[in-house]
């Protein structure tokens, strides 16, 4: 049996798409973390922000539909991940703190599963970066990944947590995401 | 003597010798005697008639020194999801994508002729505009077929009649049925047995192996308790190489009932909101005479014990599911400019190490042009069960028409949901659907569906024509290339 990882519907052995939500099934078991070459690791990094706490550019995505992000609103105390490629929200809830990285079998699931939306192709390491809570903010460390963390195109370094704030880019590898806290 | 190439329906190189003849024999028969579906006996048949031969060191060399059969017309392709499986107790699921393309420069062979049957509804329902859009398609049709095509067209209502009935279409014939089209009137109930079976009596007449056999059905309506007689009339048509294709007007038609009976015979439904919408169907069914490969094409599906067909899926050249049993799936008519591809979904059960095969495929087509004559092409699906976890990814054809088909579930599991009564369900369907055509850069149906999620969220119900709008439109999307 295999688990989504996005809806949690069981499904049979062999079947490549979720029937229930239509998440990618297949590569979810794979052993080693993609690792990307540096050149293109920083060849594909957005412009630095200099005015870091602006807020950023959206994505194209809503200049197709005005409020997508009210269709899928992140509840009340949750923080949002939005995959800004796969078009996913992933909501994390009722922790101190969450692990960010791709499954690597049973015992060791993070709260916030990215291999399932290419996050194994883009480089994401199974245990890749943590968000914690810490006296009302939130923070953003990166967990000795194999390729890498930056929030508005600066490196987060392991060991030394950043603070998020609303709307943050934020890349694991090369798979981006919006940081959207739900109010 | 049977017909194709004998060696190959004995998974055979054409230079093999008695052991491999007779081992491979043993191996087909068993497979075959252990099949749960009734066409492994034919099949059976078919390969005891090919070993007669081939084991009998006389007949085989004659077969061998004989003209080779003619090439098909058509080359068929195959991808499994999964080369490699492991042994479990649960059972597995294993994807199987099937590509057929014409081959060999035929394109100066002549066209065939139409033999065309239009069945319009002309229920009290069809007053006004949809009638109008039905008559003008009609119209549209006649204006393109050639000297050497029939039409004929029907209308019914509880009762049917012949308002043109088989004729070719010569000047005259033509201007003929432009008045008569014109005195059709609506009045009446929804009887489409009466209309099918009125349709399939003028094709009947006309049948003959150079003209390609097709009846449309235009309805807006339901047709009430005579449903399994017409699934009847279908298997009938589909017996005869009839291909049977619906257009539903307007949104009240039952779009389940019209795929069936389209899918038992390889035929194609859609939705027609607009004249222009009930023209193009209908040219759809003129095109394919210029562009014909191959017809009364069919694929044969023979699963092997411990394996069972649970889905099968058109992509090209008309989207649309297939249906089975039997497990002789109709595909229509195979063009010379585009691929026929078919995804089949098998649960199969994996209990040991080694060889499994899953299921005989075999494709089966009458070449178009002169000196018509029947191909076939047999494949064999199968991978092999090892220890160990298998990680290896699907073949990108087959996570695309996957992915492709993944939207189409999606839209029938929020619809399903909303009948059993979960909105909220239903509702994260759709908009999950949004989203995703919106990522696959469809972004007009992509707004629909999620603003019908939104309507769902408020009211808790959906519109007829949004159901259908959103299911014709993924179901086209999944005919895109890419």
């Amino acid at each position: 049996m295999i688990t989504c990882p996005s809806c949690r519907h069981t499904e049979l052995d062999g079947e490549l798409y979720c029937t229930t939500c239509g998440a990618q099934l297949w590569g979810l078991a794979a052993d080693a973390t993609v690792t990307i070459a540096p050149a293109r690791k920083f060849a594909t990094e957005p412009k630095p922000n200099t005015s870091a706490r602006t807020a950023p550019t959206p994505p194209p995505l809503e200049a197709l539909i005005g409020d997508a992000d009210r269709s899928l609103p992140v509840p009340p105390g949750a923080i949002g991940l939005r995959l800004i490629d796969a078009d996913t929200l992933l909501t994390l809830q009722g922790k101190d703190a969450y692990i960010i990285g791709r499954e690597a079998g049973a015992e060791s699931q993070p709260d916030a599963e990215l291999g399932a939306h290419g996050g194994r192709d883009l480089g994401v390491s199974r245990q890749h970066a943590r968000l914690s809570r810490l006296k009302g903010q939130v923070l953003l460390e990166d967990l000795g990944s194999a390729n890498g963390t930056w929030l508005n195109g600066e490196p987060v370094n392991a060991g030394t947590p950043m603070r998020l704030e609303n709307g943050d880019l934020v890349k694991f590898a090369r798979l981006l995401v919006r940081i959207e806290f739900g109010s | 003597m049977p017909t194709g190439d004998l060696f190959q329906l004995l998974n055979l190189a054409p230079d093999a010798e008695a052991p491999a003849i007779e081992s491979a024999f043993r191996r087909l028969t068993r497979r075959f005697s252990r099949s749960a579906v009734p066409e492994a006996g034919i099949e059976a048949r078919r390969i005891q008639a090919a070993y007669d031969v081939l084991s009998d060191p006389t007949q085989r060399s004659a077969y061998r020194n004989a003209p080779p059969p003619p090439t098909p017309p058509f080359k068929a392709g195959l991808h499994v999801s999964r080369a490699q499986v492991t042994p479990q107790s649960e059972p597995q699921i294993v994807y199987a994508l099937v590509e057929i393309a014409a081959i060999g420069a035929s394109a100066e062979a002549p066209a065939p002729a139409a033999n065309l049957c239009l069945v319009i509804d002309r229920s009290t329902s069809m007053n006004g505009a949809r009638l109008d859009q039905a008559k003008a398609g009609v119209n549209a049709i006649l204006d393109g077929l050639r000297p050497q095509d029939t039409c004929s067209v029907i209308v019914f209502s509880d009762r049917a009649e012949a308002v043109v009935t088989a004729h070719k279409m010569s000047d005259e014939q033509r201007r003929l049925a432009r008045s008569k089209v014109s005195t059709i009137r609506a009045g009446g109930g929804t009887e489409i047995m009466r209309g099918l079976l009125r349709g399939l009596v003028e094709l009947h007449g006309q049948l003959n192996t150079k003209a390609i056999s097709q009846l449309v059905l235009l309805t807006d309506g339901q047709t009430y308790g005579d449903e399994a007689e017409c699934q009847l009339l279908a298997a009938l048509a589909r017996a005869d190489g009839i291909t049977v294709h619906g257009l539903g007007i307007g949104d009240e038609w039952n779009d389940r009932f019209l795929d069936q009976l389209a899918a038992a015979t390889g035929g194609a439904v859609d939705l027609a909101l607009t004249p222009e919408q009930v023209a193009d169907f209908l040219r759809k069914r003129l095109h394919i005479l210029s562009d014909l490969a191959a017809e009364r094409v069919h694929l044969d599906v023979i699963p092997d014990a411990g394996a069972e067909l649970i889905e099968a899926f058109r992509f090209t050249p008309e989207p649309s599911p297939l249906a089975f049993p039997p497990h002789e799936l109709a595909l229509g008519q195979l063009p010379r400019s585009e691929r026929l591809s078919v995804l089949l979904k098998f649960r199969v059960r994996i209990e040991a190490d080694g060889p499994c095969p899953i299921a005989r495929l075999v494709v089966v087509g009458d070449a178009a042009g002169p000196g018509a004559r029947r191909a076939r092409i047999t494949l064999e699906v199968e991978a092999t069960a090892g220890p160990g976890r298998v990680t290896a990814e699907p073949p990108a054809p087959i996570v695309a028409a996957l992915r492709r088909l993944s939207q189409i579930r999606l839209q029938e599991r929020a619809f399903t949901e909303l009948q059993s009564g979960d909105v909220d369900e239903a509702t994260r369907a759709l908009t999950v659907l949004g989203t995703r055509l919106l990522a696959a850069g469809q972004s007009d149906l992509a707004k629909m569906a999620i603003a019908e999620a939104r309507r769902l969220e408020k009211n808790s119900s959906l519109s007829e024509e949004a159901r259908k709008r959103i299911k014709y439109g993924t179901r086209a999307l999944a005919g895109l290339e890419g």
